[in-house]
């Protein structure tokens, strides 16, 4: 381009100007509408629940394709966060994705934790809450095998299943951010110092941890980053695509749910301090979990800028598990926008797509 | 060429990368003063301050209830509890019925969501996902 065309194309200063003062208005006038309106509604793609047990759901996603893959998917998510990051609005939902390039979806949502459900251990999650939904989807799309997709602690309870289960009926898995050195997650092993962390008073005398300490703990690791992300959000509330996608992330960010004490107490102990799940020491329902055991087709998705579960606290899980299909990707991106938003519909997305359609046949 | 003319365009555009390098620089400064035995100790001593307060907080309110005769929140808990052995009992129920009927029965809430397409994709021949 030449000197006088990039000149003409250089704005004026009073476009400049008018620009700066229409955003202005929008964003008071948007702002006012920011503040009464309501929360998006988010998790509509539709869906049956083909069981329940306790708070825990087994939702099964009406196909959106006229054929789909033989093998069924299965999404397991983590016990400190709410599914629908999975399913947000419609043209953004990491599941609604998978539909229409023609999975069978299934989901197991873990629900809130009741004040009784504070006895629960990984052990009941791994051993028991698995394998009894895994046998109900064989059952509801009459398939012999299928795949998991674990995300965060999800793909942390998909990995141990699959290593107390190396007969099947898994046939892939794919772990998005999962953590397996927690000498990697160094915030978090330096809050929970067993020096200065009571770990038994707090789970002995609040039962389940609050969802206030964990929303706390996760926000601390980005300490600066709710000021600067309200400072972003009024500099763009002229911006309804930027307004619509702040509310749906905020709202899950904030919406963290009860962690059930006795599976708090167990992962401090034994995965935050002793680090067993890497040591292949964990012992769960009386077997111990070694990952060696895994040998299916293995997919690990890591975060480059993944602040909750670092890349140091993931890069080693290929080199732990038998398996000869498996491959590791890091994507740009952080822990959420991994699997949500712009970010994910243009990397993870079609990555997982294109790695799992092979193997679902 | 578009997205160069919209931040020379903007006025608040410096404005902007100084808050993103601010805020970088900001959760680095803090991760570091976290990072420290100094803050843990002081997290530390003040959950247990947290705690001990929840307790006699709780011991207190539970003793008050109880001497007005209202439920106090073990009560509630404990009917949770049976509440929720009879949600199982009957959940396994409804599978021993289910079962009972026939497959038909035991996938009758998918199966209001009309007949499942055919099991045969294939992958499309772009698709390269190999290892």
């Amino acid at each position: 381009m030449s000197a006088s065309a990039a000149v003409a194309a250089e704005p004026s200063i009073g476009e400049r100007v008018r620009d700066a003062v229409q955003r202005t208005i929008q964003r008071n006038i948007k702002g006012l509408n920011y503040l009464i309106s309501d929360d998006p509604a988010l998790g509509l793609t539709p869906k049956d629940t083909i069981y329940k047990r306790g708070t825990l759901a087994l939702y099964h996603y009406r196909p959106l394709a006229k054929e789909v893959y033989r093998v069924p998917v299965l999404f397991v998510m983590s016990l400190v966060s709410k599914s629908y990051i999975l399913d947000l609005a419609p043209g953004q939902s990491f599941i609604e994705f998978l539909l229409k390039q023609g999975y069978d979806v299934y989901l197991i949502d873990w629900g809130v934790p009741r004040p009784e459900d504070s006895q629960l251990r990984l052990d009941d999650y791994v051993v028991d809450f698995i394998p009894d939904c895994i046998s109900r989807i064989l059952a509801d799309s009459g398939e012999p095998d299928l795949s998991i997709i674990g995300y965060c602690m999800g793909g942390m309870l998909a990995l141990m299943y699959a290593a107390l289960h190396p007969k099947g009926p898994l046939k892939n898995l794919v772990c998005l951010t999962t953590p397996v050195n927690f000498e990697g997650m160094k915030l978090m092993r330096q809050w929970t110092d067993q020096r200065y962390f009571d770990l038994d008073r707090i789970v002995d005398t609040l039962g389940n941890v609050p969802p206030e300490l964990i929303f706390a703990s996760f926000d601390m690791l980005r300490s600066a980053a709710r000021i600067a992300s309200q400072i972003r959000l009024w500099d763009n509330m002229w911006n309804d695509d930027f307004v619509k996608s702040f509310r749906m992330f905020d709202r899950w960010a904030a919406d963290q749910i009860p962690f059930p004490g006795e599976c708090f107490r167990q992962t401090t102990k034994e995965l935050m301090w002793d680090n067993k799940l890497i040591k292949n020491e964990l012992v769960l329902g009386g077997r111990r979990v070694d990952l060696k055991q895994i040998a299916v087709s293995f997919l690990a998705v890591m975060a480059e800028h993944d602040h909750i579960v670092p890349y140091e606290s993931a890069k080693e899980l290929l080199a732990l598990i038998s398996s000869t299909d498996k491959r590791d990707i890091i994507l740009k991106g952080g822990h959420v926008s991994l699997v949500a938003g712009p970010n994910a519909v243009r990397r993870l997305w079609p990555q997982l797509d294109s790695w799992l359609s092979e193997r679902s046949i | 060429m578009a997205d160069q003319r919209n931040s020379s365009s903007d006025p608040l555009s410096s404005w902007r990368e100084w808050m993103s390098q601010s805020e970088t620089r900001l959760n680095s400064l803090f991760n570091e003063v976290m990072a420290t035995d100094g803050y843990s100790r002081v997290m530390g001593t003040l959950t247990k301050v947290f705690v001990s307060m929840q307790k006699s907080m709780g011991e207190g309110m539970e003793r008050y209830f109880t001497a007005l005769s209202l439920p106090t929140r073990s009560d509630v808990i404990d009917l949770g509890k049976r509440l929720s052995m009879i949600e199982s009992r009957l959940s396994a129920i409804e599978a021993g019925l289910g079962k009972l009927a026939g497959p038909a029965a035991v996938n009758g809430e998918s199966a209001a969501s009309g007949p499942r397409p055919p099991r045969t994709k294939k992958p499309s021949s772009g698709k390269g996902g190999a290892a």
